[in-house]
């Protein structure tokens, strides 16, 4: 019995280590409180909160470029309902994950707030990044706003379990974003890689100018005027086109904000973007070192269109001429007289191209021709244009955002360009968009021409002019559909298009008018929803709907 | 204390007696026909001294003279037999073959052992017998279909490859593994395991039987007992070999379009729909107007992908075994070596293993022992995306071009002689040559006893049993034009150490003749450590594999570490009580610690009785020689749901996240997810009802058992609404129903001297249902989950049919074309709604398993069949995915199915064939005529909004013949000259029949994905030897 007495004595000594014995001791780990109120471990929140801008733009922001004017349908036929709307409802996956994708960057930012009260440093460097913050979760309840109306306000980190978070009205969800980026702003520093006052003003004036469109409110085209002109401070439309998307020339003096990549801050070498290789055909497998095009969307006809001969911002975003391999285009080294050409994109202005014409231009470069030559002519002619569209190269691709850096690496997401999510052009528009909605079309002329009168524009080295004239417009209308052609050439391949089509109430009509593919369906019938009514935003999740337990008004045009 | 001094002065006294004087006897054991039995042990009852039979049967052993002797005569498979020595000198004893042995049998119940027919809980054993007689390289391919309620499927074609089991139904969102146990080790699978080495395999199925291992034990416990010393005692020496030698065949090759069918499945890919009407677009694009494709299509002369990528696989393994004992000491040595090449070609395992275990009675208060297990495996699977790659070639494009040379990507412009590519992909045979992945494993588990019996009927015993295990994965892709323009080299480490202490103190008394107790108190802590370190490297100067790393170009998105650690205290209490062997009560009481909760403790109790109705007087003369009822009633628990450290609010320190300021480079850690500050245990409750039965002298014998689990507080990932921005998060919510019955049979429908014929069913049926989620009675249809459904539930729209082009009218009500889907609108309310219109279609849990078993003995022969089936399984195909209508990939291979083709399109007519202007034919164009608009499956590319993953669900039910064996033993009077008591050959085929309406290659694994081995079937044929010495 003595055993069971000393058994009973060493289960009473276990007891007692036994709470030591289950403390857990996370070696490789740190806890949020331990980690988050050192600066370094708070630096390390903030870097999240940025790169979530990363997660929302690195691969095709289909929301911000399908179903425009701008873009037909691929080979594969990518992401047809929000190409075509037709067949877009509630459960569509990219749209779920740009709404999912947004709320996800809310949260990590609520958390960076959520610890800016409790980090240990300095006390200016803590409101800079406040405002920094403050600024980029508005950003996103903006970009909410654009594509879904009115939005669930989030401002306040997840910490527990929440199932019931409402949906604001359209004006209390301007109020929100306005009312946060305008406290931000002061606060705010000059470095442009971050989020700076430039880049609050820019914005600011967009917010405002989308809330005019959609509210009506003639007040805030006033507002959304000053703060485009405190963003421009004075500043021209200097660089020359070809050199403002020069890969070389990344965070120019024209850059408001742009999502930062660079060849160090990767986590692998296919963990860049994807912007290189968004628009235009398939250039082929890895075989021949071309760049990796996952030809998401195919650039309209009419977008080519809409460029003039005199136009040197075509050549400056098309890539026209293919050399041996597709990054040769941008080595010095390599003696483009003499290297082969894979594929040539030849245009004519007014006219087709001709036999005659091939023979002139193939003349001096026969040495150039390689074996597997591809040569396709602009066609002036929309059905023609659209019908080899199945076949690899068949089209030029845009070249604005080439990352030469990466031209070893076969992925399509090897780009570590920056994406420009705002530039000096962009504010000048925002500015001439809003003199149109005071109906001044003069001004709003002589903002675009500002742009237009940028160094190097014209082919002639005269003056570049709009094709229709925005001052002689007659209506509002008028002046917008002169407008949006102007910023479909500057902004080929930049994530604004969709957004701007839908505040200028331009989308439907733009993609009547212009999108091969909805003009085969039949735009009323294309954006018809089952409700009858037309879908202009976006369809709320379905996810969205399921998951909260607030009743979710859907978006008109669609059925939950 | 008066006991033990009493039991010390008697054995003292009868050890005195024993040497006073003693007289030689001799005898013959031998079977019911007279064979002669070599190795059967004679042991005079109540002392330890003893001997075993020479090869003819006979022994000499020397007996007290004086005092009447009783010896106690043993051999494995005969009932034991105590025979009284009086004056003669010479004893024939005939030795009869336990059909009975079964309610003798030792079964484990964790921490000890009970007799089968003392059982009050649920325990289903296998022995060594069934495992070896499956003939698989697995453990867990040999218990499938073995023990009712334990479901258990293959993951994976590959050699080694995993399993999925479940025990009585998943009550975990969370997988939900059983708990493992070998030889007292937990261990989180027993894939390492030789089959070979295995002495027995225990079930433990109910709560009360589970609940010794409380927090651990919910979703069942798996004992595996290895074949290990023994206890002391019969002076003997066995010598085993088991092996075998089989070959791998491919079988049951799905039915894949041929080349014309599959381009003219490919054209309809291309068709759109346009003004009311389907066109096809661009004709060029389906061949790429390539002559050299369409001659072969003229010629039907295609590529056999699959032949290219695949092989005969073969299979082999040898296990030796040595055991001995002598009276106070015992040991048992083993050493294994399996084999096996699989069907793709560079797939292959190669396991060895030794054993060493060793047992001494130091005395009659101590003993002691150790055992050691060293495990190596290693495994090449190959590329996993050559394999992919090679399934996903159309067998229009050559592998090879005229020379015999590699073609680096058969479907480019160049290679089919076309104006465009038709595909990129690179030659998969290339990727398959270009490197493989290996991973070698290195287990060693120990364990360490000592035992101390101070006074009779108490033990107190201490083992310690680590654990431990390093795997290394690495892998290397060499350049392969087209897919991969610089090498690649990965390797991964893990290790860890797992320890068990186990203190363990029993006594066993029996009062008054009538009143047995057995209580055991114990108490456990068990610790695990993980620790991983993994790099990559891309562009190596020289193919070095995974052995020279930093040759190359770092990769750190590829590269980390990791470290974690789990603790888990337990003490429990086991009291086992019968009267007269008529009825009994097991109570048990666990009460577990765990480190990764934030409540850390629960206590979970359990009570089973049982009634032993053939032990009454009344039953006494009925055709029952065996009745016992059950009932249990338990608690268990799981903590299964969450990781080491999850119940800490942390970063994401497992992924950093990037960003710059202008080069300026900065990397961090997003936040975590929120965690439930007071997350706890789930808990388990179960009751059980059983019925064990023997009948016409256990002649037909059963087990019927009918439970009820209801698991409370699952620990479950709960979605979140998606604008707080977190998507999910652990928390201890919902609860889920098992009910279920299980049914075992084992009848002997013949037994002659010359003729045994025996046949043994299993049943189980289990029904799963959701109770509780987020803590109410509600359905969450994001989630799928559903109150009163499985947890595994197929919801999606029903389909009821494909618009046709007359009914294009209507269909544009609905908002869709022809050639869509129509889905059932089941509210009735004229509009398709994601909330409305889903329905649950099907639940991938099967309805039900069973399995037959039948062993015929003729003489030498032996020959047994063993069936098995699961019913009822609706599942998303991961063939039909791929090879089937739901994937709209127009370039790969596709089985034969029913799909939409809208009536008057552009379609090769492949009867009538142009010419070329050098010769070669020309396919030529015809149209679609009617069409096929009563099809199965809509337009491959036009399923319309509410096709959902339709095309991808199908019923995984099948029946399938596991094995078949023939043996033939050598006759025991040959064998016995050369010293051996068993020498058989036999030829095993293992799965050679499967009948199943699924169409993909198996349907045992149609979850798999293709990349984890979601590969054809095969059919193995062995032929092996056992042999005992």
């Amino acid at each position: 019995m003595n055993k069971i007495v000393f058994f009973a004595t060493f289960a009473i000594v276990l007891f007692s280590g036994c709470e030591k014995f289950l403390e857990e001791d996370n070696k490789g780990g740190v806890t949020n409180e331990e980690f988050y109120r050192t600066e370094a471990g708070y630096q390390t929140l903030v870097a999240a909160s940025y790169s979530t801008l990363r997660t929302v733009f690195r691969t095709v922001p289909w929301l911000y470029i399908a179903g425009t004017d701008m873009y037909n349908l691929s080979r594969g036929f990518a992401e047809r309902p929000l190409m075509e709307y037709e067949q877009l409802y509630p459960d569509n996956g990219n749209v779920t994950t740009f709404y999912r994708n947004c709320y996800n960057a809310i949260q990590t930012i609520n958390m960076g707030l959520y610890y800016n009260d409790l980090v240990e440093m300095d006390d200016n460097s803590r409101t800079e990044l406040r405002a920094e913050l403050v600024f980029l979760r508005a950003l996103y309840h903006f970009f909410l706003i654009e594509q879904f109306g009115g939005v669930v306000i989030n401002q306040e980190p997840t910490l527990e379990p929440r199932m019931n978070l409402p949906r604001v009205s359209l004006e209390e969800s301007y109020a929100f974003v306005i009312s946060e980026m305008e406290a931000a702003l002061p606060d705010l520093g000059d470095n442009k890689t971050r989020v700076s006052q430039t880049a609050a003003n820019h914005y600011l004036a967009k917010v405002y100018l989308t809330r005019a469109w959609d509210l009506e409110q003639p007040s805030d085209f006033e507002r959304a005027k000053s703060y485009a002109d405190a963003a421009i401070g004075g500043r021209g439309i200097t660089i020359p086109f070809e050199q403002l998307w020069h890969p070389d020339n990344e965070n120019n003096e024209e850059v408001i904000f742009a999502v930062q990549y660079d060849l160090e801050s990767i986590a692998s070498e296919s963990d860049g973007n994807d912007q290189q290789g968004i628009f235009g055909p398939y250039l082929g497998g890895a075989e021949l070192n071309h760049k990796y095009m996952n030809g998401s969307l195919f650039p309209s006809w009419n977008l080519h269109n809409f460029f003039t001969e005199n136009d040197a911002r075509y050549e400056a975003t098309f890539m026209l001429t293919l050399y041996d391999q597709y990054f040769d285009y941008y080595d010095e080294s390599k003696d483009k007289s003499q290297i082969l050409i894979r594929a040539y994109y030849p245009r004519v202005w007014g006219r087709e191209y001709t036999m005659a014409d091939s023979l002139a231009w193939a003349a001096d470069r026969e040495h150039q021709i390689a074996g597997n030559f591809r040569h396709y002519p602009f066609k002036y002619d929309e059905e023609a244009y659209r019908a080899a569209f199945q076949l690899d190269m068949f089209m030029p691709v845009v070249k604005k955002f080439d990352s030469p850096a990466t031209r070893q690496i076969f992925s399509q997401t090897a780009s570590v360009r920056d994406i420009v999510l705002a530039r000096l052009a962009e504010t000048y528009f925002l500015y001439a968009e809003a003199c149109i909605g005071l109906n001044d079309f003069a001004t709003a002329a002589e903002y675009v021409q500002r742009v237009l009168d940028r160094p190097g524009n014209a082919k002639d080295g005269a003056r570049l002019l709009p094709n229709e004239d925005i001052a002689a417009a007659g209506t509002q209308s008028e002046a917008l559909d002169a407008y949006l052609i102007e910023s479909a050439k500057e902004f080929v391949g930049e994530y604004l298009r969709w957004p701007e089509l839908r505040r200028t109430k331009k989308l439907k009509e733009f993609c009547g008018r212009y999108n091969y593919d909805i003009k085969q369906i039949g735009v009323d019938r294309a954006f018809r929803g089952v409700d009858g009514q037309d879908k202009i935003y976006r369809p709320i999740p379905q996810d969205a709907i399921i998951l909260n337990e607030a009743e979710i008004m859907q978006n008109p045009g669609y059925q939950n | 204390m008066s006991n033990k001094y009493l039991f010390l002065l008697l054995l003292m006294l009868y050890g005195g007696a024993m040497h006073a004087q003693t007289k030689q006897i001799t005898g013959t054991v031998s079977d019911a026909d007279g064979v002669p039995l070599a190795g059967a042990s004679v042991m005079i009852r109540g002392s330890n001294r003893g001997t075993s039979t020479n090869e003819d049967g006979n022994f000499t052993l020397g007996i007290p003279a004086s005092a009447e002797t009783v010896l106690s005569v043993n051999m494995i498979g005969f009932r034991p037999q105590e025979v009284t020595v009086t004056d003669q000198q010479v004893l024939t004893i005939v030795l009869q073959v336990d059909d009975a042995a079964l309610l003798d049998e030792a079964v484990a119940v964790g921490y000890g052992t009970v007799r089968r027919g003392d059982l009050t809980g649920s325990v289903g054993s296998v022995s060594s017998e069934t495992l070896l007689g499956r003939g698989t390289t697995s453990a867990m391919a040999a218990l499938q279909g073995a023990v009712a309620g334990v479901d258990i499927s293959s993951n994976s074609v590959k050699p080694g490859g995993g399993f999925s089991i479940q025990i009585r139904g998943q009550n975990s969102m969370a997988a939900g593994d059983p708990l493992y146990v070998v030889d007292g080790v937990v261990t989180s699978n027993i894939d390492f395991l030789n089959p070979a080495d295995i002495e027995k395999i225990d079930v433990l199925k109910d709560a009360s039987s589970t609940a010794i291992y409380g927090s651990r034990g919910s979703s069942g416990v798996v004992i595996v007992k290895t074949k290990n010393a023994g206890a002391p005692g019969t002076p003997r020496t066995t010598i085993t070999y088991d092996g075998y030698y089989g070959i791998r065949e491919l079988a049951r090759i799905p039915d894949f379009m041929d080349g014309r069918e599959w381009v003219d499945f490919r054209t309809s890919a291309f068709y759109e729909f346009r003004d009311g009407q389907y066109v096809l677009p661009d004709r060029n694009v389906i061949l790429q107007q390539s002559p050299l494709l369409e001659s072969r299509l003229y010629e039907e002369r295609y590529e056999d992908w699959l032949g290219l990528g695949t092989r005969s696989g073969q299979q082999q393994n040898h296990y030796l075994g040595i055991a001995g004992s002598t009276d106070k000491m015992a040991y048992n040595l083993g050493i294994g070596y399996q084999n096996e090449e699989g069907n793709f070609v560079s797939e292959d395992l190669n396991r060895y293993n030794i054993k060493l275990s060793i047992e001494h009675r130091t005395s009659d208060y101590f003993s002691t022992g150790a055992s050691v297990n060293l495990i190596q495996g290693i495994n090449n699977s190959g590329s996993q995306y050559g394999y992919r790659d090679i399934l996903r070639m159309p067998p229009i494009l050559y592998a090879y071009d005229d020379a015999g040379n590699l073609i680096a990507q058969p479907g480019i412009a160049a290679s089919i002689q076309g104006q465009g590519n038709f595909t990129s992909s690179p030659n998969p045979l290339n990727e398959i040559n270009s490197g493989t992945e290996e991973v070698r494993q290195y287990d060693v588990l120990g364990s360490i006893f000592a035992e101390l019996r101070p006074i009779p009927g108490l033990s107190i015993r201490s083992t310690f049993l680590p654990r431990f295990n390093r795997t290394r994965t690495g892998r290397y892709y060499g350049v392969v034009p087209g897919t991969r323009n610089q090498d690649h080299a990965f390797q991964s480490n893990t290790e860890s150490l797992e320890w068990t202490w186990d203190n363990v103190a029993t006594y066993n008394r029996t009062f008054a003749d009538a009143h047995n107790l057995n209580v055991s108190l114990i108490q456990s802590a068990y610790s695990t450590r993980f620790e991983r370190i993994q790099a990559a490297a891309n562009n190596l100067p020289y193919p070095s594999w995974w052995y020279n790393l930093f040759s190359g170009d770092f990769v750190s998105g590829s590269s980390t570490t990791a470290y974690s650690e789990t603790a888990l205290l337990s003490y429990a209490a086991r009291a086992n009580y019968d009267y007269k062997g008529k009825y009994f009560l097991t109570a048990t009481v666990r009460y577990d610690g765990s480190s990764k909760l934030r409540d850390k403790w629960e206590a979970f109790p359990s009570a089973a009785l049982a009634w032993r109705v053939s032990q009454e007087d009344f039953m006494q003369g009925s055709i029952f020689s065996d009745l016992k009822a059950r009932f249990s009633i338990g608690f268990s628990g799981n903590n299964n749901g969450i990781n080491a450290f999850g119940s800490q609010l942390t970063p994401e320190t497992g992924s950093l996240v990037w960003y710059d300021f202008g080069g300026e480079v900065v990397s961090g850690f997003a936040p975590g997810r929120p965690v439930n500050p007071s997350i706890t245990w789930e808990r388990t409750r179960e009751l059980n009802f059983g019925l064990d039965f023997g009948l016409f002298d256990n002649r037909l014998a059963g087990t019927v058992d009918l439970y009820d689990k209801l698991s409370d507080g699952l620990l479950m990932s709960r979605s979140l609404a998606v604008e707080s921005g977190v998507p999910s998060m652990t928390d201890n919510i919902g609860s889920v129903n098992n009910r279920g019955i299980e049914v075992g049979l084992n009848s002997i429908n013949i037994q002659t001297a010359d003729f045994e014929w025996s046949t043994s069913f299993i049943f189980a049926h289990n029904k799963n249902s959701i109770r509780s989620l987020y803590g109410k009675k509600e359905d969450v249809p994001g989630e799928s989950r559903f109150i009163g459904q499985p947890i595994n539930v197929i919801y999606d729209y029903r389909i009821i049919g494909i618009w046709r082009m007359d009914q294009a009218a209507e269909a544009a009500e609905w908002g869709q074309q022809p050639g869509q889907a129509i889905a059932a609108d089941i509210d009735g309310d004229g509009v398709i709604s994601s909330a409305n219109d889903r329905v649950v279609l099907g639940h991938e849990n099967p309805d039900w398993t069973g399995s037959v078993t039948s062993n015929i003995r003729f003489k030498n022969w032996d020959f047994s069949f063993n069936i098995y089936t699961r019913q009822g399984s609706f599942v998303a195909d991961a063939f039909l995915e791929e090879f089937g209508p739901h994937n709209n990939q127009r370039g790969r291979p596709k089985i034969r199915f029913d799909y939409y083709i809208p009536p008057g399109v552009d379609r090769y007519d492949w009867t009538s064939w142009g010419t070329y202007a050098d010769g070669r034919p020309q396919a030529t164009w015809g149209t679609s005529g009617a069409g096929n608009e009563d099809a199965q499956y809509p337009h491959m590319i036009n399923k319309g909004p509410y096709y959902g993953n339709n095309g991808m669900y199908t019923d995984a039910s099948f029946v399938k013949v596991r094995n078949i064996v023939l043996g033939y033993a050598l006759p025991q009077k040959l064998i016995s000259r050369w010293g051996m008591s068993q020498f058989r050959v036999y030829a095993n085929v293992l799965n050679p029949f499967t009948f199943t309406d699924y169409q993909g290659w198996d349907p045992e694994y149609a979850t798999t994905d293709l990349a984890s081995g979601n590969g054809p079937s095969n059919i193995t044929y062995q032929l092996g030897v056992n042999v005992r010495f």
